[in-house]
């Protein structure tokens, strides 16, 4: 598995195609942390939020870097395609954590708020970037071109949940039940959480992230199951 | 595709033959595990099988050849040492050693074709699977993949190909399956099948009824019937082994007959018949 996801680290690079999304939540971080000083928590609430919308744009451009025949010869070396999209998702959740650390201590490094922060606010604050980061992976993995071939709808439907996700509390007051709560990815909650840590009670917390947690596993274990069923033989 | 039944045996060459849009890929992509079957069966004799597979086609990637080719070798799970090793080995082979650092996007189609061979024989996989090898090679290049083809084919490596040239069949193949429209639509076993004996068929004014029957005893004669006249004198067709051809002609000429024609038979002569099936389903298979 080394071997595979040192290849996607190195095929995405040469690629380029990386630029776009770390350009900006570079750009949004830098944007964010440009006044001084910032609430500790508030502050990494809005920044986990911009890494998920950057880890939907990253997913979507390292899915679909990689050519079609291409991705046949890496499935046949590997004798298995969920060990490909194994591969694929470790890669992520590694990009994920580095943009995470990066994130998270920025903002300590460069004195941007208004209190010390603390450990436990920065491990919680590591935790609920890379959640939220890992969301925007699983949203990107149904999204990819394997999955739905126009990339123009694939943009689409991603703004589209990208948007529902943030303002789930909205969306739940139009959409009485439980619907909005299981179904949409649990961004808002996660946000809000992070949001009020120093207010709620550390488990309330630790619960809100559990759920998003158990969302992510859901949908990409999903995801791995379907791909060990799927025809690979497309040469575009 | 229907009605595909096939067996591929260690230490065996088998062509795919057939027009272009016959299924060849396709059937290159179900052994290769890329295609689910949607009814029948795909069993493999040997648990944890090795593959290796070259794709028609293959992509001008952004990375360097070296880098690309060690890349496939870590994920083919041989170690560091052996996969560079391995990869300059097989570099130098095809005449690509000077090109290792560049860019596969600055390749040309041949050059292409080069390294997509090179990324399936990596491991000395127990199965190749090869959609058209030949396609872009240089002449050494064909040369070189076929003493590479025959030294794996040699230690055991079942290997299956499309192909549109006759020389990689007649140098290598086993057996052959002719496709068209996702059918099979012949299935010849054996390369002493594949061929048939070099013959040679004379045509020539008939002899003396005594001399015709003394020809007709020559060894490796297989055939003797009336041909078509020519300019009213009565011809004989001769069908006789390539090897007791001249001997044939010499009787033919000491008895005071005249030679209308001589045209060779056999050998692979009825590939190009195969390569290009037409309209042959149902027709009988063989």
């Amino acid at each position: 598995m080394r071997g595979l996801i040192g290849y996607f680290l190195r095929s995405y690079s040469v690629s380029q195609r990386f630029f776009g999304p770390v350009a900006g939540i570079v750009i949004a971080v830098l944007i964010l942390y440009s006044y001084k000083p910032n609430p500790v928590m508030n502050s990494y609430s809005a920044t986990a939020v911009f890494l998920f919308v950057a880890c939907a744009w990253l997913g979507l451009s390292f899915l679909n870097h990689e050519h079609a025949v291409q991705k046949q010869v890496v499935i046949v070396q590997l004798r298995s395609a969920r060990r490909y999209s194994i591969g694929a998702i470790l890669t992520l959740a590694l990009l994920t954590l580095l943009l995470d650390l990066v994130i998270v201590m920025y903002p300590v490094m460069n004195g941007s708020f208004n209190e010390p922060a603390g450990l436990g606010r920065i491990v919680l604050a590591f935790a609920g970037h890379a959640l939220l980061g890992w969301l925007g992976i699983t949203l990107s993995l149904y999204l990819q071109s394997s999955w739905v071939p126009k990339a123009s709808y694939a943009a689409g439907m991603m703004l589209i949940l990208i948007v529902l996700s943030i303002s789930a509390s909205k969306v739940a007051e139009l959409v009485p039940g439980p619907i909005v709560g299981v179904l949409l990815p649990p961004v808002f909650p996660v946000m809000d959480a992070m949001m009020n840590a120093d207010a709620l009670p550390v488990l309330s917390v630790l619960r809100t992230y559990a759920h998003a947690l158990v969302y992510i596993l859901l949908l990409a274990g999903f995801y791995i199951y379907r791909s060990g069923r799927m025809d690979y033989n497309r040469t575009t | 595709m229907n009605d595909i039944s096939m067996r591929v045996r260690p230490g065996t060459a088998t062509a795919l033959i057939g027009r272009n849009g016959s299924g060849k890929s396709t059937l290159l992509s179900i052994l290769a595990g890329l295609v689910r079957l949607s009814s029948g069966v795909l069993t493999t004799g040997r648990p944890g099988l090795t593959t290796g597979y070259a794709p028609e086609a293959f992509p001008a990637l952004k990375l360097t050849a070296e880098d690309y080719l060690r890349g496939m070798g870590r994920i083919a799970g041989l170690c560091e040492a052996a996969g560079r090793s391995r990869v300059s080995e097989l570099l130098a082979t095809f005449g690509l050693d000077s090109f290792r650092s560049r860019k596969l996007a600055g390749f040309s189609k041949g050059m292409l074709q080069k390294v997509n061979l090179i990324q399936s024989l990596l491991i000395r996989p127990q199965l190749l699977l090869l959609d058209e090898p030949m396609s872009g090679l240089d002449l050494p290049a064909q040369h070189t993949l076929l003493d590479l083809l025959q030294e794996l084919k040699r230690e055991g490596t079942a290997l299956v190909f499309s192909v549109h040239e006759p020389q990689i069949i007649e140098a290598m193949a086993d057996d052959l399956y002719v496709l068209q429209e996702g059918q099979m639509l012949r299935t010849i076993h054996g390369a002493e099948n594949l061929r048939s004996a070099p013959a040679v068929y004379i045509v020539y004014t008939e002899l003396h009824p005594v001399a015709q029957q003394a020809v007709k005893a020559v060894p490796g004669v297989r055939t003797m019937q009336p041909a078509p006249d020519l300019s009213g004198i009565s011809c004989t067709g001769l069908t006789v082994d390539q090897k007791m051809s001249d001997t044939c002609l010499q009787q033919i000429l000491a008895a005071g007959g005249s030679i209308v024609s001589v045209k060779p038979l056999g050998g692979l002569g009825d590939l190009t018949e195969w390569m290009d099936p037409k309209d042959q389903i149902g027709s009988g298979r063989g």
